[in-house]
């Protein structure tokens, strides 16, 4: 790719850039949470994205993207959820693990939030699960999430109000438990 | 509506943080991901999406869709000539046309002048995902250029297409590079930087020279081979001041 003044031109796409620079991280947890095995995230990652620069001409609403991109990833998953159905998937845990260390005590404080929420997570009803990933964890607003699940807005707000309230629980728990 | 505790949020950001992408597997993945779109390598998971474009229904699309289809038949019918039937057509009974040379499925490696070298064990299980044709009769593996993986819906590739993917070198690039990430993140860093440095050898100027030096740096980073860092960044940022991997090199080793 040579371009008339002999330069090689930048194969740097600013829109790509753009993109993963601003939700590579966001796309990686969803595709962890949405059970892709840890063998394939990094795939899977390239996958939403090269897909979702494909599609973003189609895409108007540039403001706020990541309710397209959790369509992209639940459907990115579900495709390596079942080519990989036969496979172990031993190392779906490998993501708090795979990070560079910081200082011991935060990493064991993370760690253990970490484990908290993901154990949190496992045991809520999947439907209101999702809201609350996508409105709690993820910061997502109520009628984003809506878009995002293709559900109606009172029904996002209804399982979000359940599914806080049951976190609320769990801490309360968690906290006696720790006191003992 | 009830709002979280402010100890829930506390609680539920760590878990954003410990669940995050680890920053070397960040770089190496957009490394990845610049190489596979340069070479316009279709998803391994190609997914239908809803259209969620603001103010076009479903309805409309379809419409269109329809539109385009029965115009581009009405043209195609006013404008076929013998090329286009035979390209339709089965091959078997029709004669082929002069424009039209057969595409020969073997490409010598002297006529591209690249190849790749067969994975080993340390990145071997990266590169099952990519399901890849079998090398021509009488050419060894290891001589065979690898494309990336295209993947066609139909499960029947143009032979055309095939073709000029094998000889693309920036495909034999891509597949040195994947490699490399590969065995990054199965925790072979030495083999990456074989890899790279392999990459280096064979396109000094190749289109991926600067994914392969974002790469390299990542991985020389979690070496701890800061010295061989500072040097490479500042020679990086000297000869591509302007490039877009510019801010993404400077924050490597910098904490």
């Amino acid at each position: 790719m040579e371009s008339s003044s002999g330069e090689r031109d930048s194969l740097t796409d600013p829109e790509l850039v753009e993109l993963y620079t601003a939700h590579a991280d966001f796309v990686w947890r969803s595709l962890a949470r949405y059970g892709i095995p840890m063998s394939l995230i990094d795939d899977g990652v390239q996958d939403v994205f090269l897909i979702a620069r494909r599609k973003l001409a189609t895409y108007d609403e540039r403001g706020r993207c990541t309710a397209w991109l959790v369509s992209i990833c639940r459907r990115v998953a579900a495709g390596y959820r079942r080519s990989q159905a036969r496979r172990d998937e031993r190392e779906r845990d490998a993501a708090v693990l795979g990070r560079e260390p910081v200082d011991p005590e935060r990493e064991l404080a993370m760690r253990d939030a970490a484990a908290f929420v993901q154990s949190f997570l496992d045991g809520l009803e999947p439907a209101r699960r999702d809201v609350f990933i996508l409105c709690d964890v993820e910061g997502l607003s109520a009628p984003e999430a809506s878009q995002a699940l293709g559900i109606k807005l009172n029904t996002v707000y209804s399982r979000l109000r359940h599914a806080r309230k049951r976190f609320e629980m769990a801490i309360v728990r968690r906290e006696r438990e720790k006191r003992r | 509506m009830n709002e979280p505790s402010d100890e829930a949020l506390s609680i539920l950001a760590q878990h954003r943080v410990a669940t995050s992408m680890p920053a070397h597997r960040r770089e190496a993945n957009f490394a990845c991901l610049e190489a596979r779109f340069a070479v316009g390598e279709s998803p391994a998971m190609d997914v239908s999406l809803p259209v969620m474009s603001a103010g076009i229904s479903t309805a409309t699309i379809v419409t269109a869709v329809i539109a385009v289809a029965v115009v581009s038949l009405a043209v195609w019918a006013l404008v076929s000539e013998p090329t286009v039937s035979w390209r339709l057509s089965s091959g078997a009974d029709v004669e082929r046309p002069e424009n039209l040379e057969p595409v020969s499925e073997t490409v010598p490696e002297s006529q591209h002048g690249v190849s790749v070298p067969a994975p080993d064990e340390t990145d071997e299980p990266w590169v099952a995902p990519m399901p890849l044709a079998s090398p021509p009769p009488g050419v060894e593996e290891s001589h065979t250029i690898r494309p990336p993986a295209r993947r066609h819906r139909t499960g029947k590739a143009s032979p055309t297409v095939a073709a000029s993917d094998e000889v693309d070198p920036l495909a034999a690039e891509v597949e040195l590079l994947k490699r490399a990430q590969l065995a990054t993140a199965n925790g072979h860093p030495e083999r990456a930087l074989e890899l790279l440095e392999l990459h280096e050898q064979r396109f000094p100027q190749g289109r991926m020279s600067e994914a392969r030096e974002v790469a390299r740096l990542m991985v020389l980073c979690n070496l701890g081979r800061l010295d061989e860092v500072e040097h490479r960044r500042g020679r990086f940022l000297a000869d591509h001041a302007g490039s877009a991997h510019a801010q993404r090199v400077a924050r490597i080793c910098a904490d």
